[in-house]
């Protein structure tokens, strides 16, 4: 007996500095897989980004040569025409309206109309569309993916790029988001015991939030409050329009998305995720309860199928106890289930030792009789 | 429907097992089977029913809120356009025919008009609302918010696509909008993901059928796939998880897209790569705008369309991404993680990852050890491989089970050393 202590002891330090070693060891793999992540994201933002201007600026330098020379040749035929004495006012009329449907034209290309604004809004006649800076606020807006379309690919092969860039980068930033996400909500629940509190933390926190981008774009840029709120909230909803831009550093901006977007992502696997369930299984009565029962009883089966009723009941008692541990917590187990198909005695929820070691002992006593 | 169905199929042995526990009923008490069914469904179109109200008495607010707006914004683009053209084509003709001026003046002036003009122009273009169209012929019908644009609108803002190609430019039809989509998108979003759980549930089962069918297995299959989000240890694998492999899904979702692509491009005049673009763009909701729907008939297809190709992304995600988002998450942390989760048994505090290795041990102790072992009788059950003999490993069991439990409870609590070890001195 006491030998038996000794050795379980023994074993029990071994297994301690075992799970030691396991654990620093375990927290370096996990440190080095998040912050790999975390790094990969933005490596492909940014490398995406430089792949990006690299593909549309040549496309974009040949647009706008082509687009400044017919405005140039338009509007010199223009006037040309119109100053000239010897044409009619009706001739000069249908060459004004000539004039609108050949500008609106040209204006209605993502290229044109960004020449206009640039011609017409500021003085700097040459801004180009495809920066990096731009570029990085397209590759990061395309995998969160808001999309606002401020400025999008134009070439067959940037657009098929896109496809491909954005079949692998969706699913990488959202795992990645994901998973920094899970870090900032165990973070929080893990000072309250229920998930109430949490809850209403990051409902509140997705309330101000949207606020709080809104006062910050409102100051630095001028937006009225309003309007930035509004594009905050488009924004962090990943709806973007791109109706609304602020001229802030796209290293802010796109700190502010991704901040907001975990959140939004947060509080939806908070909130949703649970009424997801709930709708999905409400009606099938037994829902959750069913699929649980079949799976321990399948387990049950595959365990012991013919071990004996005494062995067999008890394995099936303490894998039902097993199965209402891992997937139930207090709140299901207090909560009232009068649809459950499944329901083992949680009256004598117990350890089995007490009930097991007695009822295992009474089947050996009997295989020894026999 | 399928997922009903899917495990009454897979509990053969409900019935004896249901006598041996005192005929505790397996199912509910039965009721007739519409009822059943009603019960089932209606959840489900309830919540499609309000999300639909939902989208549509949006549009209608959006469409009375905006559309007043739109008329004023245009008239009066219209009216500058129209302004300066008759003064510049006034004055020209004016000093044309005066001829005071020089040459060189003249062109200055006229240049400065036709500037003038192109800039009006381009401000009419700015906000959005007026195209050649009305230019050319003011009497056109061509209004941008109509209720059949509004409800692409509030579907696209809903689903976060976002196209921006139509947005809300008055200051009540912005706050509208916030508190519209506050409520709306989370709305949207289970409605979605409600359908999109339907979807891989059947695809599961599908799947499932079609695997046992080719690998001509007879496991009881019983994990859905995404029951497996609560177990990170990867044992239950084996218990009949059938993963979907990656590729099966970016199949289905570039098979919805190529479908798409062809449907769309046949009614909006774009090439089969335009349409595949828009589709891929929409579908994962990044939603540029850069090309969208045009053809006003089709707006109601194209949002079907829409809907479920993110019910099927929304299954897609649901299917593999959650997959990896916990493996990533749990990745070399299972155990750490969990060995701070404590359940509440019966009034005691419980680890969970003793119960994790409790379910271990039962797995090492009893699991598919002996499975290929074969018995050859007159008559032997297909599930004859399972069945244990009673004599080595239920005594094994009574040591493994207390030795977990002398482990579980620590020295704390020698009672139940005491009475675990008892077996030992039989």
């Amino acid at each position: 007996m006491s030998e038996e202590t000794e050795k379980l002891s023994e074993k029990k330090e071994e297994e301690e500095e075992e799970d030691q070693r396991c654990c620093s060891l375990s927290k370096l793999r996990t440190t080095f897989i998040h912050i790999a992540l975390l790094g990969t994201s933005a490596a492909y933002i940014f490398f995406g980004a430089l792949i990006f201007v690299h593909l549309e600026r040549p496309y974009e330098v040949a647009e706008r040569e082509r687009v400044l020379l017919k405005m140039d040749t338009l509007i010199q035929d223009l006037l040309t025409n119109i100053s000239s004495s010897s044409i009619s006012e009706e001739e000069r009329e249908y060459l004004l309206d000539e004039y609108t449907s050949e500008i609106f034209d040209l204006i209605d290309t993502p290229h044109g109309s960004h020449i206009f604004e640039t011609h017409f809004s500021n003085s700097s006649e040459n801004k180009d569309m495809w920066t990096l800076s731009s570029a990085v606020l397209f590759t990061s807006t395309t995998v969160i993916p808001v999309g606002y379309g401020y400025i999008t690919p134009i070439s067959p092969v940037s657009r098929l790029f896109v496809v491909v860039y954005g079949l692998i980068g969706i699913p990488l930033v959202l795992v990645t988001m994901a998973d920094a996400g899970k870090f900032m909500s165990n973070f929080i629940t893990q000072f309250f015991t229920t998930l109430t509190i949490p809850t209403m933390i990051f409902l509140s926190l997705l309330a101000i939030y949207p606020i709080l981008g809104g006062v910050f774009f409102h100051l630095i840029t001028d937006m009225t409050l309003m309007d930035a709120i509004y594009f905050s909230l488009i924004s962090i909803f990943t709806i973007g329009f791109g109706d609304l831009a602020p001229s802030v550093n796209v290293v802010y901006l796109v700190f502010f998305i991704v901040l907001g977007v975990i959140l939004v992502t947060i509080t939806i696997d908070f909130v949703a995720a649970e009424l997801i369930d709930h709708i999905h299984y409400m009606g099938r009565h037994v829902g959750k309860a069913r699929e649980l029962a079949s799976k321990m009883f399948s387990l049950a089966q595959s365990l012991n199928m013919n071990r004996g009723l005494t062995v067999g009941m008890t394995q099936l008692h303490s894998l039902a106890r097993f199965g209402l541990l891992s997937k139930l917590d207090e709140n299901a187990l207090k909560a009232p289930r009068v649809h459950l198909a499944f329901e083992p005695s949680l009256d004598d929820m117990d350890y089995m030792d007490c009930g097991a070691s007695r009822d295992i002992r009474a089947s050996r006593l009997s295989l020894y009789n026999i | 429907m399928a997922h009903f169905h899917f495990l009454h199929s897979h509990m053969p042995f409900t019935p004896s097992w249901t006598e041996a526990n005192n005929n505790q009923p397996i199912l509910a008490p039965s009721m007739p089977r519409w009822k059943q069914y009603a019960r089932i469904v209606l959840p489900h179109v309830g919540l499609v029913l309000l999300s639909f109200s939902y989208i549509v008495g949006g549009a209608l607010a959006f469409y009375k809120l905006e559309k007043p707006h739109e008329e004023s914004i245009r008239a009066q683009g219209l009216k500058d356009i129209r302004e300066h053209r008759e003064r510049l084509l006034d004055d020209m003709w004016h000093y044309l025919n005066e001829g005071e001026k020089s040459d060189e003046e003249l062109t200055r002036l006229a240049e400065a008009y036709v500037d003038n003009v192109t800039r009006v122009l381009f401000d009419a273009f700015d906000t959005h609302y007026i195209n050649a169209d009305h230019i050319n012929d003011e009497d056109v019908e061509g209004d941008y918010w109509t209720f059949i644009t509004a409800l692409f609108f509030t579907t696209t803002l809903l689903t976060t696509i976002g196209y921006g190609n139509l947005v809300p430019v008055t200051w009540q039809g912005r706050m509208f909008c916030i508190v519209y989509a506050l409520f709306g998108v989370p709305l949207i979003l289970i409605t979605v993901a409600d359908i999109g759980k339907y979807l891989s549930e059947n695809i599961t089962w599908l799947y499932k059928r079609y695997h046992s069918k080719r690998g001509g297995k007879h496991e009881p299959l019983i994990n859905q796939g995404d029951e497996k989000k609560d177990t990170p240890d990867d044992k239950m694998n084996e218990l009949g998880y059938v993963a979907i492999p990656v590729s099966l899904i970016v199949a289905i979702l570039l098979g919805y897209i190529c479908i798409g692509a062809v449907l769309l491009s046949s009614w909006e005049n774009w090439d089969f790569f335009s349409g595949f673009y828009f589709s891929f763009i929409t579908m994962t909701t990044v939603g540029f705008g850069d090309i969208v729907p045009t053809n006003k008939g089709y707006f109601l297809i194209d949002l079907c369309y829409i809907i479920i190709g993110l019910a099927i992304t929304t299954m897609c995600i649901d299917l593999v991404g959650i997959q990896y988002i916990r493996k990533i998450h749990y990745f070399g942390r299972a155990i750490k993680d969990a060995r701070f989760a404590l359940v509440n048994v019966g009034g005691r505090m419980v680890h969970v990852p003793d119960l994790m290795r409790y379910a271990s041990v039962l797995q090492q102790k009893y699991g598919k050890k002996h499975a290929d072992t074969i018995v050859k009788g007159a008559y032997a059950p297909k599930d004859i491989a399972r069945i244990r003999f009673i004599d080595y490993t239920s005594l094994a069991s009574c040591e493994s089970i207390a030795t977990l439990l002398s482990n579980l409870c620590g020295g704390g609590s020698t009672k139940y050393q005491r009475e675990d070890n008892d077996p030992e001195e039989v």
